[in-house]
């Protein structure tokens, strides 16, 4: 049922036209990144950085698209680039420093990028990339491959033992759960899909700036968990509606969305709670 | 960030000393600071001096709700972060939506007292550790479960962090904002600068003034770093 | 089998066991009983891996496993069930079993066997229960029974009785006593030598980080 509803929003941006088709498009990468980060939190990673995934993609494609001619090198190197780094983060940190440090580096990479100039480009007008490839065709298939990936994930041994690393680590190791190896290829599955969001949105916009390194990216995917109630294989469709209505509101009043994120991640430790409260409920019924 | 050695050595050890006392006793990391640097840099722009005043009142007005938010809903260091941040750009939005013109405002005037703002910062938090109160201080740093078992009223404790680092945070916007021009995340980077420096000085694992001492010394080698490097 | 010598740990200043030997048979069962902080549950997680010894050696069929990790002494057959029960608490009871078997084997096959398993341990009355919703003694049992799923040679029960009413005794003691028929090498702990008597095939006591008496 899930994976039809994942093809039917796919398909949307070209069963529609204009602007709800461009928008529905732009939602379905922020979906992407959600479920970029889904993947880490199913073992009990919250990423407040994931941004940094995202933006690296972006931004790698970019120079290498201007310097090679080639986007595919970037994107390359980004995978190994974020898998790494997030695999040592969780190496070297406990669960609440992981928030700490996925954030500092998500911050570091927003200060850090409009210093990053090749030639005369880039600052903090970032870097265009002039191409004719089919970006919504190219941010649909990367949607519903990631959905697929993320599905399967989750009821593979994997996805459990990633689980079971979440409720316990140690307890994980005592029962023969090869931790450092599950966390190793989380990192690089989760890297994955989110530098295909980041160069999705690099060739959607057909440009890169240091705002994709901001805090609204970075915060996107942990609102859409708190909205699922904690749902991770909701996450894609929240984000989609949850994209939609914050710009609806941004075109109401420029930085309302903002304001609504703020109240989100404010009321996070009861909303979660309560909408998944109020799921249990529903399925009772 | 700011331009001179000095200036730069003054608010990095500022912020950082505050977002340390925050998490070791508040027991968050309260990343809301940097939205109460851009409410001070907004205050000196348009009420000049008389923000150092109203710095203290709006300190309270911000500081309150966050601690009780904190207290109420939040179940640890984790989740008070993340309220945190949501309450950063919640002032940040309100700035932004209430205050900010489509035009960077340009603090023509400004109040220049950075030297001061550092010295009674740590004369404050320094004091804090020597009186009566350091040892219940320390005590909370180490182990608060255990210091409210033994009495210690922690959470009074925690307001207090909250409020002398957002008080601070804004003093610092005050002050340093002169010939800037001001939007609602220009206390981003600082922040930035405090955590990375907080981090650093925690690896020695001193706790009260002596860590003060290491957040100094990490402080002056990064405006050291910036002074030859950037 | 198994061969631990002149183990000793010291946390800080404190000693916590003194050069510790003994040797442990195939399909031996050895109670390991004494005082609270006597050194048993830190032998118990040297021998699994858990901990690193200060010193001393730890061997399996003569192979030096000292300070292997945890997930390799499973592997060669070594496993630990903890004192206070370190099951998932976020997956219900059937998927705690079956993540274990997954090591082994695939997810269907996984989810089927553990089926099995908790009908042979009577337990697959609360196999959709989360463990936060399952009492002690049943916490326990899943605990023991995690580790038997690892297939091991020696099998570590660190006070398996702790906090247990007369009835969950009798139950966990029942299921001891089965795994014991089938000839698993076991060391059991407990800070009481009665609560061993006709479970053990041979005590050792310890008291201060040594062995005081065998």
């Amino acid at each position: 049922m899930r994976f039809l509803m994942y093809v039917v929003a796919a398909l949307l941006p070209f069963l529609l036209k204009g602007y709800v088709s461009w928008l529905i498009g732009l939602a379905l990468i922020y979906a992407t990144i959600s479920i970029s980060w889904a993947i880490l939190e199913n073992e009990g990673r919250v990423s407040m950085g994931h941004s940094f995934v995202v933006g690296s993609s972006a931004y790698l494609s970019a120079i290498t698209y201007l310097l090679f001619n080639s986007l595919a090198a970037g994107f390359l190197i980004s995978i190994p680039l974020s898998a790494i780094l997030f695999y040592i983060l969780k190496r070297t940190t406990g669960k609440t420093a992981f928030v700490f440090a996925t954030f500092t580096l998500s911050l570091l990479s927003y200060v850090i990028a409009p210093y990053i100039v090749i030639g005369e480009r880039g600052g903090e007008e970032g870097f265009f990339i002039l191409h004719d490839l089919p970006s919504l065709l190219f941010s649909s298939f990367s949607f519903v491959a990631s959905a697929i990936v993320f599905e399967s994930f989750l009821k593979s041994k994997l996805g459990y033992f990633a689980r079971a690393i979440k409720s316990d680590e140690l307890a994980s190791r005592a029962v023969g759960i090869e931790v450092e190896k599950v966390k190793l290829t989380t990192s690089v599955i989760s890297s994955a899909i989110g530098s295909f969001a980041g160069l999705s949105l690099a060739l959607y916009f057909s440009h890169v700036s240091p705002e994709i390194f901001s805090l609204e990216v970075s915060v996107f995917p942990f609102i859409s968990y708190v909205v699922t109630g904690g749902r991770k294989e909701y996450i894609a469709f929240t984000s989609i509606v949850l994209f939609l209505i914050s710009s609806y509101l941004n075109a109401l009043l420029t930085g309302a969305h903002l304001l609504l994120y703020a109240m989100l991640l404010i009321f996070s430790p009861k909303i979660g709670g309560w909408v998944y409260a109020k799921g249990q409920e529903r399925l009772k019924v | 960030m700011a331009l001179t050695f000095l200036e730069n050595f003054f608010i990095f050890s500022v912020f950082a000393s505050l977002i340390s006392f925050n998490f070791r006793i508040g027991k968050f990391l309260n990343l809301s600071l940097y939205s109460a640097f851009s409410v001070g840099a907004y205050l000196v722009y348009f009420f000049g001096e008389l923000s150092v005043i109203l710095a203290f009142l709006l300190s309270f007005l911000i500081a309150y709700p966050l601690f009780l938010i904190k207290e109420r809903i939040c179940r640890g260091v984790m989740d008070a972060t993340i309220v945190s941040l949501g309450y950063g750009i919640a002032i940040e939005e309100i700035l932004r939506i209430g205050v900010q013109k489509g035009y960077y405002y340009v603090v023509s005037e400004g109040v220049r007292a950075l030297p001061e703002v550092f010295i009674a910062s740590y004369l404050l938090l320094i004091g804090f550790y020597l009186s009566p109160h350091g040892i219940r201080l320390k005590f909370i740093e180490e182990d608060e479960e255990l210091a409210r078992m033994c009495g210690v009223n922690s959470a009074a404790y925690g307001f207090a962090s909250i409020f002398i680092a957002t008080f601070f945070a804004i003093l610092l916007g005050v002050v340093s904002s002169e010939g800037a021009a001001i939007h609602p995340r220009i206390g981003l980077s600082y922040m930035l600068a405090g955590i990375l420096i907080a981090a650093i000085a925690t690896i020695k694992r001193s706790v009260g003034e002596r860590n003060l001492v290491n957040i100094t010394a990490v402080s002056l080698a990064a405006s050291m770093f910036l002074e030859v490097f950037v | 089998m198994l061969k631990v010598r002149n183990v000793s740990k010291s946390k800080g200043r404190v000693m916590i066991l003194k050069n510790v030997s003994f040797d442990l048979e195939d399909g031996e069962t050895l109670g390991l009983f004494g005082p609270n902080g006597s050194g048993k549950s830190t032998l118990m997680k040297i021998i699994a891996g858990i901990e690193t010894p200060s010193c001393g050696k730890v061997f399996l069929d003569d192979l030096d496993v000292t300070a292997l990790p945890p997930e390799k002494m499973v592997k060669l057959g070594v496993v630990y069930a903890f004192q206070i029960p370190r099951n998932f608490r976020e997956m219900t009871v059937l998927e705690n079993l079956a993540v274990v078997l997954m090591n082994y084997h695939s997810v269907d096959e996984s989810f089927k066997l553990a089926r099995k398993m908790l009908r042979d341990w009577d337990l697959d009355y609360i196999a959709e229960r989360k463990v936060e919703f399952i009492s002690h003694g049943e916490s326990r049992l899943l605990e023991i029974l995690k580790a038997y799923a690892t297939n091991p040679r020696v099998l570590l029960l660190d006070e398996p009785f702790a906090g247990l009413d007369v009835e969950n005794v009798f139950k966990v003691r029942e299921k001891i006593e089965r795994l014991r028929e089938e000839g698993l090498t076991m060391i059991i702990t407990s800070h009481r030598r009665g609560i061993l008597s006709n479970l053990a095939d041979r005590f050792l006591k310890m008291e201060g980080g040594k062995i005081v008496e065998s």
